[in-house]
């Protein structure tokens, strides 16, 4: 039986963490109204030039004359995994449900770019991680993805890797985040028969709209992955620390009740002695 | 009628019906009206005006590429404000942050952020002067 001390300090000690986690949730649900709503907004322009793009891939495709982006080459068989997440825990299953993704990647293939701090160590027993950046705490910048983008460039326009894939959270609601694999490059072309055939007037041409229409497909779909994950990180934040503040509560009504139960049975025990000892008084 | 939309990375800006859209490109100005031939070309930063019965609505436009087809003109553009958002002065002191921070410049990509600022405030100023003139 525990003494009513140590109760005490029990309950004490679960009322702090509940007031922490509480804090936690509350910043997390802050920042999760503005990355939110730019994961979102970004979401249209994303998939507008990814339909622009694929209309103008040469529907003639030959090898030769299309884009280094849309040749997939199979020459080593490698693919570089690009793994998004955040640089903190606390966040639920969002970590684990990417490191098993991670896991599912046959790695003699594979080579990985992480990004956030969770990741890199996994990254790193693979022993085939190529960089590692940090995620950051706040709104990622566009400015975060170029450096990523730059290494992309090296290791397919290299020949390094043949497949560019993208592995991070995507944001369906604030009580789901599921694990998300992008193709990035190659960037697959559409068969003729889902695009219409127009006479689509290019200017100045499409040998010169193309390199940069890709490049900018490239870069957006990376820093729409970072939102993602990071209004990802936010929404499971959130959850798991409201889910912790209602366990430190529960755990403070648990030991509240033993607490007075203890407390009641010394009571009990006091008066027991003090009439006892008084009925011996008495019947000498 | 045509369909005219503006999108940029931050958000759908503009989603309506318009009679004349007079888009900046890489190879000059060029306005988009009804029955359009099916086009796509790279747009250049400048003034984006859009008509509507008599009514013109301007917006500053930072590169992109615009899509027209059938009757509907789509923009995507990396960066764009509209007119009614632009307050001059705004745009001049971002202007001179902008030009300080190139000017202590420490790397190579706070260099080109402050670059990108400095681009969509000559822009907003441009745009400001444009709508001033107007009234």
């Amino acid at each position: 039986m525990a003494t009513t001390l140590d109760l005490r300090r029990r309950i004490r000690s679960a009322q702090n963490i509940s007031k922490t986690t509480r804090a936690m949730q509350m910043i997390a649900a802050s920042k999760l109204r503005r990355a939110q709503e730019a994961a979102v907004a970004s979401r249209p322009y994303v998939t507008e030039l990814m339909a622009l793009s694929k209309s103008l891939a040469p529907k003639d495709a030959k090898a030769d004359t299309l884009h280094p982006y849309m040749v997939s080459k199979k020459a080593t068989g490698k693919t570089l995994y690009v793994f998004i997440g955040p640089d903190k825990g606390l966040c639920g299953g969002l970590i684990t449900n990417l490191i098993r993704e991670l896991l599912k990647v046959r790695h003699e293939n594979a080579s990985f770019v992480t990004v956030g701090k969770k990741l890199e160590n996994v990254g790193a027993s693979t022993k085939n991680l190529i960089a590692s950046f940090p995620f950051g705490t706040t709104l990622p910048k566009f400015g975060q993805v170029l450096p990523i983008v730059d290494i992309i460039n090296e290791q397919f326009l290299g020949g390094k890797v043949d497949t560019v894939k993208i592995i991070s959270t995507k944001f369906q609601s604030v009580f789901s985040q599921t694990p998300q694999l992008i193709d990035l490059l190659p960037v697959k072309l559409e068969t003729s028969e889902d695009i219409k055939e127009l006479d689509v007037l290019f200017e100045p041409s499409k040998e010169a709209l193309l390199p940069a229409l890709l490049k900018r497909y490239l870069e957006m779909t990376v820093y729409q992955s970072f939102l993602e994950s990071y209004a990802s990180y936010n929404a499971a934040q959130m959850i798991a620390m409201q889910n912790a503040t209602n366990n430190a509560k529960d755990i403070v009504n648990e030991l509240q009740l033993l607490y007075n139960k203890a407390r009641q049975e010394k009571i009990t025990k006091e008066i027991l002695d003090i009439s006892s000892a008084s009925v011996a008084l008495g019947s000498l | 009628m045509l369909h005219v939309q503006v999108v940029t990375p931050e958000k759908t800006l503009v989603d309506t019906e318009a009679d004349e859209i007079i888009v900046p490109t890489s190879t000059g100005e060029l306005a988009i009206l009804p029955q359009h031939v099916a086009l796509v070309t790279e747009v250049a930063p400048g003034v984006l005006t859009i008509k509507t019965k008599g009514k013109e609505e301007t917006m500053a436009i930072d590169g992109g590429f615009v899509q027209v087809t059938d009757s509907l003109v789509r923009i995507l553009a990396d960066y764009a404000v509209t007119g009614s958002d632009i307050s001059a002065t705004k745009a001049q002191e971002a202007k001179d942050r902008a030009e300080k921070a190139m000017k202590e410049k420490k790397n190579d990509v706070e260099f080109a952020e402050a670059q990108a600022e400095f681009r969509k405030a000559i822009l907003e100023l441009k745009l400001a002067g444009r709508i001033k003139r107007h009234n």
